[in-house]
């Protein structure tokens, strides 16, 4: 069914934004042909995107009128999140790549400033899948994990799925 | 970071944000209208999410790193199958399969929706 | 399973027991140590949660950052006073050892973290005595230490004086031992009730004939007369109250 298939849905969102800003563009004085060109820049870039499924894509735009998007450096002030959100630079700390340590016994403490232990600082591993959603409720029992997640967006290998309601399993 | 604003790092976000800030670079479009329009984005997908898409969707995977800051859970995935059902309006169920050697997980929690945004 | 020479209880592999210490031939099981460590230096948990992995912190419910590591299987609580609880290690060599990772985890997020008064709070064993209880009773001969109400819990709970342990016995012979220092808490309050658990032995006569040689379990109960066909019955189904560990 077309209806609920991403293109569907993204077209959908597309004339949806372009319609709620018009009386501010009207507003603005900014001419409706801008707006036009917004809207067809946008549409140009999710096109060649590759999140949508192939054979659902609407007619490919003519790329020799759109030249390709340059390669830009991430939007700054639109967006809300820094630019590590999703490949997150932040050294992270879980001691799990320690070699097994030689433990203390009982012997009198001193100042014990953890030197013998080791900790490789490591970063996030990158991570190209993302899924963007709201949770309802997650939960844990033991190792098990469990979430319930509502209104998602998941992106695999460069393709995008839409989700109304989700509910998962992980084993930590 | 407001939790509306979730959606934004989404590809169709990202597509959006980044045609603004070209035209507002070219001075085709003010900054703050650029702003204006990012907002309604924020809401037109929401309820894109919430009114036009029926599927479900169920998966299995390992947790290989959680973090829970900020009413924010972010949570990395290895060995994740999902399971995409969407019913027909005939009656029939669309199922698909996907899986991810790695995944991240970004949730923000539902009710913050409800609540007046700073 | 092959059965111990004197005792149809023991697995053969149980025959390296030191009796010296265990003499009945029963090693509670520790199943959780919670220590306790100052880590010295005034922490900034929002910090912690951003950074470190497999990190939760919701202030609004819980003032603490609760981290888990996998190896020694563990989590800890990480205070903004500088104070960690650690709880999950099976013993107190783990307890340390996990213990130590958290504080170097932290350190390494750029706190001045020390590792100072490491202290084990609490230790908890666990154990099955194979045989089903009488708990009134116990708790009728034993009542200055002992409660029982099973309306509101199942167990009862005994309070050793010393050592200062907390037992929990239950009719299906599990029992669960808390409060202990050191593992040897746990080791010598199982010793010391062991004897008890003999004498209300379910299925035994009076307290006075716990002398008996070999007295049958409850379950092996003589066919009723009359029985033509020998059903293979299972033992009274014994309540298994224990708590899952």
């Amino acid at each position: 069914m077309q209806d609920s298939s991403v293109s569907t849905v993204y077209r959908n969102v597309i004339d949806d934004v372009i319609a709620r800003v018009k009386s501010d563009f009207v507003q603005e004085g900014v001419d409706e042909v801008v707006l036009d060109e917004l809207r067809v820049l946008w549409e140009t870039k999710l096109q060649q995107s590759g999140v949508l499924e192939p054979e659902m894509s609407p007619a490919q735009p003519d790329t020799s009128i759109h030249p390709p998007p340059q390669i830009l450096p991430l939007p700054s002030f639109l967006s809300s999140y820094p630019s590590n959100h999703h490949n997150g630079g932040i050294p992270q700390q879980d001691g799990s790549d320690d070699p097994p340590e030689k433990d203390k016994g009982g012997e009198a403490e001193k100042e014990d400033n953890l030197s013998d232990v080791s900790s490789d600082s490591e970063k996030d591993e990158e991570c190209d899948n993302v899924v963007i959603a709201q949770f309802e409720k997650v939960s844990r029992t033991k190792n098990k994990w469990k979430c319930q997640l509502k209104d998602g967006i998941i992106n695999i290998d460069g393709r995008d799925y839409l989700f109304n309601r989700a509910s998962g399993e992980m084993q930590f | 970071m407001t939790l509306l604003t979730l959606y934004r790092t989404s590809k169709i976000g990202d597509c959006l944000a980044e045609a603004l800030d070209e035209m507002i670079t070219q001075e085709k479009i003010p900054g703050d209208l650029g702003m204006k329009v990012m907002a309604e984005f924020d809401a037109a997908i929401y309820k894109a999410l919430e009114k036009d898409v029926t599927t479900k969707t169920f998966f299995k995977g390992h947790l290989d790193s959680y973090r829970y800051c900020d009413q924010v859970w972010t949570m990395v995935m290895s060995d994740t199958t999902f399971r995409m059902e969407t019913a027909s309006p005939g009656g029939s169920t669309k199922g698909t399969e996907v899986k991810a050697d790695k995944i991240k997980l970004v949730c923000v929690d539902e009710r913050l929706w409800q609540q007046p945004q700073k | 399973m092959a059965a111990g020479p004197s005792s149809g209880q023991l697995p053969a592999q149980e025959l390296a027991i030191d009796r010296s210490v265990h003499r009945s031939g029963i090693v509670p099981t520790l199943q959780n140590i919670v220590a306790t460590v100052n880590l010295n230096c005034k922490l900034d948990l929002k910090t912690i949660a951003q950074k470190a992995r497999n990190a939760e912190y919701n202030p609004k419910r819980f003032a603490a950052v609760i981290m888990r590591i996998r190896e020694p299987k563990t989590t800890a609580l990480v205070f903004a006073s500088g104070k960690m609880v650690c709880t999950g290690a099976k013993s107190e060599d783990q307890a340390r050892t996990a213990a130590r990772k958290y504080a170097k985890i932290i350190q390494k997020l750029d706190f001045p973290a020390t590792f100072k008064d490491f202290k084990i709070q609490n230790i908890v064993g666990s154990c099955d005595v194979k045989f089903p209880i009488r708990l009134e009773g116990l708790n009728y001969s034993h009542g200055i230490f002992s409660s029982y109400e099973p309306e509101l819990f199942p167990g009862l709970i005994y309070r050793m004086k010393d050592p200062k342990v907390v037992l929990l016995i239950f009719v299906s012979g599990k029992v669960v031992l808390t409060g202990g220092k050191k593992r040897e808490d746990i080791y010598e309050a199982f010793e010391s009730i062991y004897p008890v658990l003999q004498e209300f032995r379910k299925g035994e006569a009076a307290p006075s004939a716990q002398a008996l040689p070999s007295a049958a379990p409850a379950r092996a109960l003589p066919a009723a007369p009359g029985t033509t066909v020998q059903l293979g019955l299972p033992a009274p189904q014994l309540q298994m109250a224990g708590p899952s560990t």
